[in-house]
C-alpha cells in the first residue's frame, strides 16, 4: 500500500507541478487541452496510475512467489533492487507514448513540426515525473530490500552511485528539456510569454530539480552517517577510550576513515591477542604431556605428538603405578583446536586421578565413560587406549574404547595388530569395556598412533594409509635406538606426506633385549645386598631433605652437606669426599639431562645415613635413562677423544659408590646411590 | 657459593706455571682453554699445573683438563700437574685424566722430571 500511495503521489505531485506551470505560462504548454471538459492530462495520470498500480502488484506477486522457493530468493531480492529503475523507464516510455498521442490528436500539417515545443516539453515533464517516482518508490523500498539482502545474503547489488547519478541526471535533462519548451514557444510566437511567466516557470522546474537532488544527497548522507555511527558504537563498545564526537562530526567522510582505522586498530590487536593466547595454550598443553623419552625400568618409551593448529586434541600418557607397573595411554578427541583441547586437558587430569584409583585399564575405562557422558551428555566422543605394563612378568593389559588397534613389532620383524573393537568413550555411559593381556617378549615394540598419522596425504594425495604403516614397522625389528628410529621415521613422513589436516601422535614402548638382559643381571645382583638393606631399620637412620633448582653450581653445596652427614655419622670412615663428589655428579646429571637446565624445574635430594649403609635418592623431571655405564676402554678412550669429553658422572657414581638404582615413583625419575659403611684402607 | 677460577701464569726456562685457584667445573672452560695455545706456540714445551688453590672439581671440569692437555700435546707440549688431593687423583685416574697429564706431589718435583727431558 504505501509502494502504491509513494507511486500515486509522485504522478499527482508531477501533475500538480504541471498544471501549476502550464497556468503560469497562460497554458501554453499543452494549448489544445484548454478548455475542454475533461482535462486531458489528468486522463492520461489516471491511466499512468491504474497501470502502475497493476504493475506493482505483478511485481510483488512474482517477488513473493520468489521468496517462497529459498533457491529463487536472491533473484527475488534483485528483482526488488531493479524495480524503481524499470518504473522510471517505463514512466518515460508512457509520457512519451501519451505526449505523441496528445500531439497527433490535437493539429493539422505535421504534427512534429507545429508542436515539436509540445514535444520537448513533454519528454520533460514525462522525464521529471519519472525521476519523482523512482526517488518515491525507491525511498520506499530502501528498507525492504536491506533487510531482504541481510535475510537471504548479498547476492547482486548496484553500485552506489547509480541512483545519484539516475537522479542528478534526470532532474538536470528534464529541467533543461522544459526551458527548452519555453524558448521554442517565445521563438514560435514572440512575446507570447512575459518574462515574469518565463522566470517562473523556469523556477519550478529548477526547483523540483534540485529538491530531487537534495533530497537523494540527504538520504544518501543520512545512512552514511548511521553506518559510521554503528561502526563507531561497536568500537566504543570494544574499546571505551575511543573519544565520542560531540554530536554529529560535519566531515562524516574523515570520520569514517577514524573509526574505520581504530576498528582496523582492535581487529589486529585482538588477532595479536589470540596469537599469544594460541601460543600460551600451546605450552601449557605439552607442559600437561610427559616428556617425550623416557625409560622405565627394562622398557624405552618413546612419544611423539605434533598438533595441526596450535593446540590439538591428540594426548598421550606414561605413568608409574609403583615399582613395577606403569600406564601408557593415548586418546583422540573428535574435532580440533580449542575445543578439542580443553576437553584433552581435562580427559588427561581424569585419567590420571583414576589410573591412580585402579589400576584395571578397563575400569578405568568404563569410569572415564561414565564422567565424560555425564559431563558432556553425549555431544564429544574420545578414542582412547589404555595399557598397563607389568614390568615384572612382562605382561602388557590393554583396553580400547574406539581406538585404532595398536600393533606389536617382534624382535624378527613381525607385525601384528591387537584386535580389540569397542565404541568410542562419551557415547553411552553402560558401554562395558574388556581388556586383553599380552605378554611381552624381550625386544617386542608396541605401538599406538592416532588418525592423523594414517590419513596424512602426500602432494599426490595419497594417504599414508595402514599399509603405509605396516611397511615402515617391518623394518623396526631391526633394533637401533628407539628414539632416534621414531624421529627419523617422522621426519620422512613430514617431508612426504605434509597435506595433513589432523593431529598427530605416537606412542611406542619397547623392551630393550639387552635392558632386559642387564636388568636380570642387576635383579641377582640386588638379592646379595638384600640381607643388608634390611638392617636399615627406620628408627636407625637419619634423613634429611633438599630442594634446589637447575642452575649448575648450585650441586656444591648440598653435595657437600651430604658427605659431611656421612663423615659426621660414621666417622671411622673416610667416604665424605666420595659420596659429595657422587652426588654432586648426581645432582649434575639430573639438572642438565632430566631436567635439560630449564629454569624453575627442581631437583630433589634425600639422603638417608643408618647404621650400616647410607641411601641418597636424587629426583628430576625428565625422562628417564637406563641403568647402563659404558666404562671399557675402548668406550672411556672413545670418550676422552671426542670433541667434548664428557659423560663421566655415571662412571665416577658407580665406581665410588658401593651400588646404585634407578626408578621412577609419583616424585619422578630417582636415581639411587648406596655407600656401605665400612673402612678403607 | 661458586668460587670463579682464578689463573696466574709464570715463565720458566722452556715453560709456564699456571696456578689454579678456585672452584674447576664445565664453567670455567674458557678462562682455562681460551687462547692459551696460540700464547705459547713456539716458546713453550711444558706446561705445569698447580692445582693445591683447587677446591672443587667435578666431571665437567676434569673434561675441561682433558681438553686443555690435549691442545697442549698438538701445540707440542707436555702437561704436568701437581697439588690435588688423594681423593682426586683417584678420580682422574678413573676417568683417565692421568694419561693426558702427569700427576705429581709437588712443584719440586715436577721441576726435577722436566729438566731430565
Amino acid at each position: 500500500m504505501r509502494l502504491f500511495a509513494a507511486q500515486a503521489a509522485s504522478v499527482l505531485a508531477g501533475l500538480l507541478i504541471f498544471t501549476v506551470k502550464n497556468h503560469i505560462v497562460s497554458h501554453r504548454l499543452v494549448p489544445h487541452v484548454e478548455g475542454e471538459g475533461i482535462p486531458y492530462p489528468l486522463v492520461v495520470v489516471s491511466l499512468i496510475i491504474a497501470a502502475l498500480g497493476i504493475h506493482l502488484a505483478w511485481r510483488l506477486y512474482t517477488v513473493r512467489q520468489l521468496l517462497g522457493q529459498q533457491a529463487e530468493a536472491e533473484s527475488a531480492v534483485w528483482k526488488l533492487l531493479r524495480y524503481p529503475y524499470q518504473l522510471l523507464a517505463s514512466m518515460l516510455f508512457a509520457g512519451l507514448i501519451s505526449i505523441g498521442v496528445s500531439v497527433a490528436l490535437g493539429g493539422d500539417g505535421d504534427p512534429v513540426q507545429t508542436y515539436a515545443d509540445v514535444l520537448t516539453g513533454g519528454i520533460g515533464m514525462s522525464l521529471a515525473m519519472a525521476v519523482l517516482l523512482f526517488v518515491a518508490v525507491r525511498g520506499v523500498l530502501r528498507e525492504t530490500v536491506l533487510r531482504l539482502q541481510r535475510e537471504y545474503g548479498g547476492g547482486r547489488s548496484l553500485p552506489i552511485i547509480r541512483p545519484l547519478l539516475t537522479t542528478y541526471l534526470g532532474a538536470f535533462l528534464a529541467a533543461m528539456l522544459n526551458v527548452q519548451q519555453l524558448m521554442l514557444i517565445q521563438s514560435k510566437q514572440p512575446g507570447s510569454l512575459s518574462l515574469q511567466a518565463f522566470i517562473g516557470a523556469a523556477s519550478i522546474d529548477a526547483a523540483l530539480g534540485l529538491s530531487l537532488a537534495i533530497f537523494v544527497t540527504t538520504r544518501f548522507r543520512a545512512e552514511f552517517r548511521r553506518m559510521v555511527r554503528s561502526l563507531r558504537e561497536l568500537v566504543m563498545d570494544e574499546h571505551p577510550r575511543v573519544p565520542r564526537p560531540k554530536g554529529d562530526p560535519e566531515d562524516e567522510a574523515s570520520d569514517l576513515a577514524l573509526v574505520f582505522h581504530e576498528l582496523q586498530a582492535r581487529a589486529r590487536q585482538r588477532f595479536e591477542q589470540f596469537e599469544r593466547e594460541l601460543r600460551l595454550a600451546n605450552k601449557v598443553q605439552q607442559k600437561l604431556l610427559p616428556p617425550g623419552d623416557m625409560t622405565i625400568g627394562s622398557y624405552r618409551i618413546a612419544a611423539r605428538s605434533r598438533p595441526y593448529h596450535e593446540v590439538g586434541g591428540d594426548f598421550f600418557d606414561v605413568l608409574s603405578l609403583g615399582p613395577n607397573r606403569f600406564a601408557i595411554m593415548i586418546g583422540d578427541v573428535s574435532g580440533k583446536g580449542v575445543p578439542a583441547a580443553l576437553l584433552m586437558s581435562a580427559l588427561l587430569m581424569l585419567f590420571r586421578a583414576e589410573i591412580r584409583r585402579n589400576g584395571n585399564p578397563a575400569e578405568v575405562m568404563m569410569r572415564i565413560n561414565e564422567e565424560l557422558c555425564e559431563a558432556l551428555g553425549e555431544e564429544g566422543a574420545v578414542t582412547m587406549g589404555i595399557g598397563v605394563v607389568d614390568s615384572v612378568h612382562d605382561t602388557l593389559q590393554y583396553v580400547s574404547a574406539g581406538h585404532l588397534s595398536p600393533y606389536i613389532v617382534s624382535e624378527c620383524g613381525s607385525v601384528r595388530a591387537l584386535d580389540c573393537s569397542s565404541l568410542p568413550i562419551g557415547i553411552d555411559p553402560e558401554t562395558q569395556y574388556e581388556s586383553i593381556v599380552h605378554k611381552l617378549q624381550p625386544g617386542d615394540q608396541f605401538m599406538l598412533y592416532t588418525d592423523g598419522l594414517i590419513e596424512a596425504m602426500d602432494e599426490a594425495g595419497r594417504m599414508y594409509s595402514f599399509d603405509g604403516l605396516e611397511q615402515e614397522l617391518a623394518r623396526w625389528g631391526l633394533g637401533g635406538d628407539l628414539p632416534a628410529r621414531v624421529d627419523d621415521w617422522l621426519g620422512r613422513m613430514d617431508a612426504k606426506y605434509a597435506r595433513d589436516n589432523d593431529d598427530r601422535t605416537i606412542v611406542v614402548l619397547e623392551l630393550v633385549h639387552a635392558y632386559w638382559l642387564q636388568a636380570a643381571e642387576r635383579e641377582a645382583a640386588a638379592a646379595l645386598h638384600g640381607a643388608l638393606l634390611d638392617e636399615m631399620a627406620p628408627s636407625r637412620f637419619y634423613a634429611h631433605d633438599w630442594m634446589l633448582g637447575s642452575a649448575q653450581g648450585t650441586e656444591r653445596m648440598v653435595a657437600e652437606q651430604v658427605g659431611m652427614l656421612v663423615s659426621t655419622f660414621w666417622p671411622e670412615t673416610v667416604l665424605g669426599e666420595d659420596v659429595q663428589s657422587a652426588v654432586s655428579e648426581g645432582i649434575m646429571n639430573a639438572m642438565e639431562h632430566g631436567n635439560r637446565l630449564r629454569p624453575g624445574s627442581v631437583v630433589a635430594v634425600q639422603a638417608q645415613v643408618g647404621s650400616r649403609i647410607t641411601v641418597i635418592r636424587i629426583y628430576d623431571s625428565g625422562g628417564g635413562f637406563f641403568p647402563h655405564v659404558a666404562r671399557n676402554e675402548e668406550e672411556m678412550a672413545r670418550k676422552r677423544e671426542s670433541e667434548d669429553p664428557r659423560g663421566w658422572g655415571l662412571v665416577l657414581i658407580d665406581a665410588l659408590s658401593d651400588y646404585w638404582a634407578t626408578g621412577r615413583d609419583e616424585r619422578g625419575f630417582y636415581l639411587e646411590i648406596y655407600f656401605m659403611r665400612k673402612t678403607r684402607a | 657459593m661458586q668460587q670463579p677460577l682464578v689463573i696466574e701464569k709464570r715463565q720458566f726456562p722452556g715453560g709456564c706455571v699456571m696456578q689454579l685457584r678456585g672452584e674447576l667445573t664445565r664453567a670455567s672452560e674458557h678462562e682455562i682453554l681460551d687462547g692459551f695455545a696460540a700464547e705459547f706456540a713456539g716458546e713453550v714445551r711444558f706446561l705445569v699445573l698447580d692445582l693445591t688453590g683447587i677446591t672443587y672439581i667435578n666431571s665437567g671440569g676434569m673434561a675441561v683438563l682433558i681438553r686443555f692437555a690435549r691442545t697442549a700435546k698438538k701445540a707440542g707440549m707436555h702437561t704436568f700437574a701437581w697439588g690435588i688431593t688423594p681423593h682426586y687423583e683417584k678420580l682422574f685416574r678413573m676417568v683417565g685424566l692421568t694419561e693426558w697429564i702427569m700427576l705429581y706431589p709437588n712443584e719440586f718435583s715436577v721441576m726435577q722430571r722436566i729438566e731430565s727431558l
